[in-house]
């Protein structure tokens, strides 16, 4: 299922044609998914938002100037953008503490949570106790207990409880969807 | 990248615990990032994946809470550092889980395992570990000079300078030693550093011991 309408190589033609809409378009439609993978590698909301930023500049710089050789591969090309930036970030963070080597190793406190990020998250444990709690059997509570919290892998899980994978991915499918039908049916709740 | 076979090799839950070869995780960026369903199952598996942990964390929590450390300085008071080189571990309270997530109530009903770190024996080689294979909380009895500093924050890196584990505020149990609890779901075998330093008034931390770890899955 594509993000959006235009075809890729349909939306780099109307960049190229210095069509302003299409650039919007462009950011409309990779935003989630660049978001997704800095986010996999940046913890740091801060230094995701920066190289979000800088993905996008680069990509609609690049875009504009005919660097994409391949417009039907445009996800690819944006996608390898995003990874370069991240790289990029790491290798700057490690020249900066190569600098900073030899200095006394003083730590800062991080800053507690704010409420807001309190209220979150134990609203997001009470969901999980949810959707824990309606799982038909200690066996699948166990499933995913191992599979998020233990880290453990799907072919140990399955071995150890005697479980086929068909069934694990049911558990794992079963307990996403009613997580989301939960937090969706809270929203509801907040607007009424 | 079709999405049958998405489900088939569960690159969803793959791709966030992070344990894709760079080649698949490659491929699979690429097609997820012009897909909206696969984004929002993303999204779900990663809030998920949180979420349990996050309700592990907010039960354990509370416990503690009420016991803090008084159950570990008691123990260390009462002599039974010595059963604890012994490998003879404490009880923990257990009926304080509220709800009925079986893992936390594991976690919590088991006895910890309590292992001692010491500066003379443990500063230049790693201290081999055993992570319980199931839930159990570690304490770690540190051996530091625990009279400089009223507060100690302690923190798990691993090899690879991710932080692991921190927790602040930690008082002395005795003038010579802090314990550090960490549930055992969140090491993994590998090569990790305690870091244990000292609060300072104007809020900066001093490090004032490094324990290397390394751990492995036990049996």
């Amino acid at each position: 299922m594509e993000v959006g309408g235009s075809s890729s190589a349909g939306l780099v033609s109307r960049i190229r044609a210095g069509e302003r809409s299409a650039e919007d378009e462009l950011v409309q439609r990779y935003s989630r998914g660049v978001s997704i993978i800095i986010g996999q590698s940046l913890a740091d909301p801060a230094a995701a938002a920066d190289v979000y930023q800088e993905a996008f500049r680069l990509a609609l710089t690049k875009v504009r100037d005919g660097e994409v050789r391949e417009p039907e591969r445009l996800a690819g090309f944006i996608c390898g953008i995003a990874r370069a930036l991240v790289i990029e970030y790491f290798r700057g963070a490690a020249r900066l503490r190569a600098r900073h080597q030899g200095e006394p190793d003083r730590q800062f406190p991080s800053p507690e949570p704010s409420q807001l990020d309190q209220l979150l998250r134990e609203e997001r444990a009470t969901l999980a106790r949810r959707v824990l709690s309606e799982l038909s059997s200690d066996r699948d509570r166990k499933i995913l207990y191992r599979f998020y919290i233990e880290d453990d892998d799907k072919d140990d899980i399955c071995a150890d409880l005697g479980i086929s994978a068909l069934h694990f991915n049911q558990v794992i499918c079963r307990a996403r969807q009613r997580y989301k039908k939960i937090f969706e049916s809270m929203g509801e709740g907040r607007k009424t | 990248m079709d999405h049958l076979r998405i489900e088939e090799r569960n690159l969803i839950d793959r791709y966030v615990r992070g344990t894709m070869p760079a080649a698949e995780r490659v491929e699979f960026e690429d097609h997820f990032v012009d897909c909206a369903e696969c984004q929002e199952q993303i999204e779900i598996a990663k809030s998920l994946r949180q979420a349990v942990r996050e309700s592990v964390t907010e039960q354990v929590r509370e416990p503690r809470r009420r016991f803090g450390w008084r159950w570990v300085a008691v123990a260390a008071s009462a002599g039974l550092l010595m059963a604890v080189a012994a490998g003879t571990a404490f009880l923990l309270q257990r009926d304080r889980a509220r709800s009925d997530l079986a893992s936390v109530r594991l976690s919590l009903e088991r006895a910890p395992v309590v292992f001692g770190l010491s500066l003379s024996r443990d500063a230049a080689e790693p201290r081999d570990i055993s992570i319980p294979s199931e839930p159990r909380w570690m304490v770690f009895l540190a051996e530091i000079d625990a009279t400089r500093y009223s507060r100690y924050r302690a923190v798990v890196i691993s090899s690879r300078g991710d932080e692991i584990w921190k927790q602040d505020g930690i008082q002395p149990n005795s003038p010579d030693s802090i314990s550090v609890a960490i549930p055992s779901g969140a090491l993994h075998p590998g090569t990790y550093t305690l870091t244990v330093s000292g609060a300072q008034p104007d809020g900066a931390f001093i490090p004032v011991a490094r324990f290397p770890l390394r751990l492995a899955a036990g049996k």
